[in-house]
């Protein structure tokens, strides 16, 4: 075997006095049962055991006490037979006092062993199952931190494992044990080396031993020596240098191998694991002797007892047993210190136990170890850049430490400080380095922490914000969606009714033979007409121009003249459909509605100006109040020339053209008067007019365009209802006639009647909705108009009432229906609807879940439905009209 | 029985190698210096020492009762005294007592302490009053005595402290400021003719450099510092020297002259190396060494200034941060070093 073993150098390292010489001298001896022993469910890094025992359970030797909780875990076994007394949080040794479940068991001094799984022939064993063997026997890191070593064992996918590195620098002064260990059991460790290697199938081991530690390097090579069969690899001793902190698993292997971990690395991915001999000793214990991890070997050294050495220790052995049976002198005890002097960590108490890590306890007297000099002020002088192994700057990071510029520390690598305490030890101003970069670190972690949480909070109200605007998005589209559907809506409505318009003056041009300008005229004119008109009636002014009026009466006229005409000679012809015939007589009466408008407009502009009132009263919505006053008025007045006709005739000093005069006058005023009433009649029985009969009713008195439009539309209405009722029968007909199976020729008939009658239907309802439409922008029109004459009229006629008139507009313009209000009104409806059809389709399926009868339910919903679906129709119509 | 928690490391060597031993080290490498410099020129060296001491001293604790700081404590760590000492080193043996008390009181008073005290100065004190003294009293600053001419210790006494008769005609030029000033003579010339110049005078510079060279070597040795700051300066003014003499003989001093003359190497090993103003890595510090070196020639040969010690080191004073940024050693386990300060995040 080849010695000669190439070894590379780490940057940096110190040589503290070794100070092993103390507790090396003697064999390890075997510690006396303790009386309890108290084993925390936390040992190692990862998750705490999972308990599988109970208080007052006796549990045996080897006895599994918890087990691994998820993949990063470890389990526990009981160090000797015994009973469990108490399972407690009890205080872990640790760096921080952490407390941890312990359990504690009395021991019996038995020590009588469970069944032992023994796997001899590891060798042609299954790698997974000597894992899960290791997983169950509670192997951990018995080197520094304790890390679940078959986590260890069990590298990535794609890394194969090339060189398998034994740990055995032990570069902490004062301990021992592993030095102890090599000595005596070195066939233990090459034996767990066999094991380990089983499992990773390495090309190659390497074993690194400090050249002060030449003992133990003697023991391993004669070891290795003697198991040629069961290495089938390479394995080397290799004595490195003696220096700290070679013994740092990184370092090792830089020592070993030449090769750098890389930053963020675990040396797996180099091809390389490393492992502590205590911990491979214990792998081999586990494999060949079925002994799971319940004891170590722990150095008791310091100046603070008298008698130093290794011991075989118990895990879970109080410290007070192991420092009492080396005799402590407690009045020299100043530093109690678990771990070596430059990594270990102080403890509080003797009560705390020993663990799988604890590979010394070193007690201290005040002269060994003196509390640390006070801090000087950094010199710069680089010392401890220079005894750094990771090569960093710890004077700078000091600064930015100190000063929490965490940003700078960190560019200055300070995650790549393993914390091994080379700076403080050189440092000549006595600052505590190591400590000012653990808090650098802490802090630097709390503000990733709180980096994280910040972000996330962000990233919600990011998101929040982003939903926001979609839904804001998502809501403008639907609303410019409907206004363009409404906007086409509108331009069809106008193409439709410029196409009628057309069609009309086509008609109309056919029979007399006259060019399109004529027909382009005479709609020029009938328009004119229907605006005069519509002036006319909308401004009852007193002063209303004769002249006017009588043009546009006669314009109007003659529009209607010539519409009526071209109706008949279109009659005649028989070229035009029903559809449009229809149209077309529609058209005729509107101009005829309008001529007769223009002309009662024109017979009341003639009759005189003392009527407003009466012509006031045809207006269809006017204000039943002002109607009433200009009525009592009218009656009045009426009544006061009757009387004074009636003393005029019975005095008889009146001659008889002043009484004739009288007598007309009274009987104007009497027909004013029941104008008047009339207007108010109708004005009441029109406001609560539902059935379609009134409006019907009403259209002969109606003078206004937009009363006869309002008729014509209800009227529409009507015989849609009809033409949908009709088609409805035919349907059910139809349906009838299917399920009585009559014959096909019958229900052909019956099915182009049903047809029929769907096709008027929905021409009717087509036309209707336009109607619909112009009706209310008409209203919405009249509805100021309307106020404004309602006002007029009051004021005129009697100051004294002015209160009661001025409330009158706002009343106007609730009965004219104002649009908006109106799209409110039918949303509610709709919303109400649907509220209520839900309720009941809710009704339904707890119905269907009970098993109720639900056919009432199932009708009530589809009637409620319907309701819905008509309720929104509407609503959208009216929004539609409202956009446009 | 009361159990600390002290976090680790629990061991640490400061006991033996603190800031006081690391001072006291550099004093000791200042014995030889001293010695060759009392043998060369007098009394003066030694009398000027232990003026500038006491004024240091007195100024430290001064200041430092003023900023309420524990006194002994900084006393004991010894900066003040190697302050002094370099500064007493630096100006000449028979330089009159006010310009010791002005530089070394101004050095501590106001190049250490009002710039934060001990580790806190970004400029070496000592350089400081040095250049101070030197614009402000550029005659007594370069008025050297010749070598084994000087008074004895009470005359050099009475003649610092201006206390008897004052004595001329045995000062003269410093070799570099003679230099500097004569350059209508060729150099055969000028080494023949000058006082200043002649081989008992350039031996006399040279075995005092030399004494310094041995106890920087010392320091080096006790590992006090390491080579990267010396190695570099005297490298680069090597370099430097050699260029220019070779390119042109008659003009240009040549190598030995430049490093056996003035403050070289007690700049080398002892100004330069102080570890609160220089850059922090060793890489830094062998570029700071490269840049005082370049800095010292080009002032000797080009400036106003016939030496230029501490001109070149307060110039890389102020580079020193900035080549700290830059010159940080590659991290175990990182491809690269890093450079520069870390990016400000948006």
């Amino acid at each position: 075997m080849s010695q000669a073993i190439k070894l590379w150098d780490i940057h940096g390292g110190i040589h503290p006095a070794e100070n092993k010489s103390q507790s090396n001298q003697q064999p390890i001896r075997v510690l006396p049962l303790p009386k309890k022993l108290y084993l925390p469910l936390q040992q190692h890094i990862g998750n705490p055991a999972e308990l599988t025992v109970n208080v007052g359970d006796r549990v045996l030797k080897g006895q599994r006490l918890a087990e691994a909780n998820g993949f990063i875990s470890a389990s526990l076994h009981a160090p000797t037979s015994g009973t469990i007394v108490s399972i407690e949080p009890r205080q872990i040794p640790h760096s921080s006092g952490l407390t941890a479940e312990t359990i504690i068991i009395e021991t019996d001094g038995k020590e009588e062993w469970c069944e032992r799984e023994v796997i001899k022939d590891y060798l042609h064993t299954d790698p997974m199952a000597l894992l899960g063997h290791i997983r169950n026997h509670g192997i951990t890191g018995m080197g520094g931190a304790g890390f679940p070593t078959s986590v260890k064992l069990t590298p990535k996918d794609d890394d194969h494992i090339d060189t398998l590195v034994i740990n055995g620098a032990e570069c902490e002064p004062y301990i021992t044990s592993d030095q102890l260990l090599m000595r005596e059991r070195a066939d233990q460790v090459i034996d767990g080396i066999s094991v380990l290697g089983q499992i990773l199938k390495p090309k190659r081991c390497i074993i690194g031993v400090e050249d002060n530690k030449m003992d133990a390097v003697k023991a391993l090579r004669e070891s290795v020596e003697a198991h040629p069969k069961t290495l089938p690899f390479e394995v080397k001793v290799a004595a490195i240098p003696t220096k700290y902190p070679s013994g740092g698993e990184k370092q090792l292997i830089q020592i070993l191998t030449g090769k750098e971990v890389p930053h963020g690395s675990i040396p797996a991915d180099l091809g390389i694991v490393c492992q502590n001999v205590g911990t491979v000793a214990a792998v081999a214990k586990a494999v060949l002797e079925g002994e799971p991890l319940i004891s170590r070997i722990t150095t008791v050294t310091g100046d603070a007892v008298s008698d130093r050495g290794n011991f075989e220790t118990l895990i879970g052995t109080p410290i007070q047993d192991l420092l009492s049976h080396c005799g402590v002198d407690d009045s020299k005890l100043f530093r109690l210190i678990m771990g070596g002097p430059m990594m270990g960590f102080t403890l509080h108490s003797t009560d705390l136990p020993v663990i799988k890590t604890t590979n010394c306890i070193l007690a201290a007297t005040e002269q060994e170890f003196p509390n640390p000099a006070q801090a000087q002020d950094c010199i710069r002088c680089g010392m401890c850049a220079e005894a750094c192994p990771a090569e960093l700057l710890p004077q700078q990071l000091y600064w930015f430490s100190r000063s929490k510029e965490f940003e700078k520390a960190k560019h200055f690598n300070l995650f790549d400080c393993i914390e091994c305490g080379a700076c403080s030890f050189v440092c000549p101003s006595h600052i505590p380095l190591v400590q000012h970069f653990r808090f650098a670190k802490g802090g630097i972690r709390q503000e990733e922490q709180a980096h994280i949480k910040s972000e996330h909070a962000k990233m919600r109200f990011e998101a929040r914000q982003e939903r926001l605007a979609k839904e804001e998005a998502e809501k403008e589209a639907r609303r410019k969606a409907r206004a363009e559907a409404a906007a086409k809506a509108k331009a069809e409505k106008e193409a439709k009714a410029k196409l009628e318009a057309d069609q009309v003056t086509e008609t109309a041009s056919q029979p007399t033979g006259s060019s399109v300008e004529d027909d382009k005229k005479a709609a020029i004119a009938a328009a004119v007409a229907r605006a005069k008109s519509k002036k006319a009636t909308s401004t009852p002014d007193s002063g209303v121009d004769v002249k006017a009026l009588k043009v546009a009466s006669s314009q109007a006229r003659a529009a209607h003249l010539k519409a009526k005409r071209a109706l008949d000679a279109a009659k005649e012809a028989g070229e035009l459909s029903a559809e449009q015939l229809a149209e077309q007589e529609a058209e005729v009466s509107k101009l005829q509605t309008a001529y007769e408008a223009s002309k009662a407009k024109l017979d009341a502009a003639k009759n005189g100006n003392s009527t407003p009132s009466a012509e006031q009263a045809t207006a269809p919505a006017v204000d039943v109040k002002a109607l009433k006053v200009a009525s009592s008025q009218a009656r009045a007045a009426y009544l006061k020339a009757q009387r004074a006709y009636d003393a005029a005739k019975e005095e008889g000093s009146e001659p008889e053209e002043a009484f004739n005069a009288q007598l007309k006058e009274i009987e104007s005023l009497q027909a004013a008067f029941e104008k008047a009433k009339a207007a108010l009649d109708n004005a009441k029985s029109g406001k609560g007019a539902v059935s379609p009969v009134a409006p019907a009713a009403q259209t002969k008195d109606a003078t206004d365009p937009a009363q006869t439009l309002e008729n014509k539309y209800k009227q529409l209405k009507v015989e849609t209802s009809q033409a949908r009722a009709a088609a409805k029968q035919a349907q059910k007909a139809v349906d009838e006639a299917n399920e009585q199976g009559k014959d096909s020729e019958q229900l052909k008939a019956l099915e182009t009647v049903l047809a029929e009658a769907v096709q008027s239907y929905e021409k009717l309802n087509a036309k209707k909705l336009v109607l619909q439409e112009k009706v209310k922008l008409r209203k919405a029109a009249a509805a100021s108009s309307d106020a404004n004459n309602a006002e007029v009229t009051a004021a005129e006629s009697t100051p004294a009432k002015r209160e009661t008139s001025k409330a009158a507009p706002t009343e106007t313009t609730a009965n004219t229906e104002d649009p908006a209000q109106k799209v409110k009104e039918l949303k509610v409806a709709a919303s109400q609807s649907k509220a209520a059809w839900r309720k009941l389709e809710r009704e339904l399926t707890k119905a269907q879940e009970a098993g109720e009868d639900t056919s009432e339910l199932e009708q009530q919903v589809s009637a409620a439905k319907t309701t819905y679906e008509q309720a929104n129709e509407a609503k959208t119509k009216a929004m539609a009209a409202l956009d446009s | 029985m009361s159990l600390l928690a002290i976090t680790s490391p629990h061991m640490n060597k400061s006991n033996t190698r603190g800031v006081g031993f690391v001072m006291t080290q550099v004093i000791l490498a200042t014995v030889p210096g001293i010695l060759a410099m009392t043998w060369f020129f007098g009394w003066g060296t030694l009398i000027n020492i232990g003026f500038a001491l006491l004024v240091a001293l007195i100024s430290e604790a001064l200041v430092l009762k003023l900023r309420k700081r524990p006194v002994g404590f900084y006393l004991k760590d010894g900066s003040a005294i190697v302050t002094a000492l370099l500064l007493a080193l630096a100006i000449p043996p028979l330089a009159p007592w006010w310009l010791t008390l002005v530089g070394v009181a101004f050095a501590i008073i106001v190049a250490k302490h009002m710039y934060g005290g001990m580790g806190f100065n970004p400029f070496n004190p000592a350089m400081v009053a040095y250049a101070l003294l030197l614009v402000s009293f550029p005659v007594d600053m370069t008025q050297w005595v010749l070598p084994e001419t000087a008074p004895s210790f009470i005359g050099t006494f009475q003649h610092i402290f201006g206390l008897g008769v004052t004595f001329d005609g045995m000062t003269s030029a410093t070799p570099l400021d003679a230099f500097k000033h004569s350059s209508n003579q060729t150099l055969d010339e000028l080494f023949m003719n000058t006082p200043a110049l002649m081989a008992e005078t350039l031996v006399a510079w040279q075995t005092v450099s030399i004494c310094f060279l041995i106890g920087g070597v010392y320091l080096l040795a006790r590992r006090i510092y390491t080579w990267h700051a010396p190695v570099g300066m005297l490298g680069s003014l090597a370099v430097m020297a050699l260029i220019f003499s070779l390119y042109d003989a008659d003009t240009y001093a040549p190598l030995t002259f430049h490093l056996l003359t003035g403050a070289t190497m007690l700049g080398a090993f002892f100004i330069i190396t102080d570890p609160v103003t220089s850059a922090t890595s060793t890489k830094g510090r062998f570029i700071f060494g490269i840049g005082v070196g370049i800095l010292v020639y080009i002032i000797r040969a080009f400036g106003n200034y016939p030496d230029a010690v501490a001109f070149a080191v307060l110039l890389m004073n102020f580079a020193a941060p900035f080549i700290d940024q830059y010159s940080q050693p590659r991290t175990y386990g990182h491809r690269k070093a890093r450079k520069g300060l870390p990016k400000k995040k948006d």
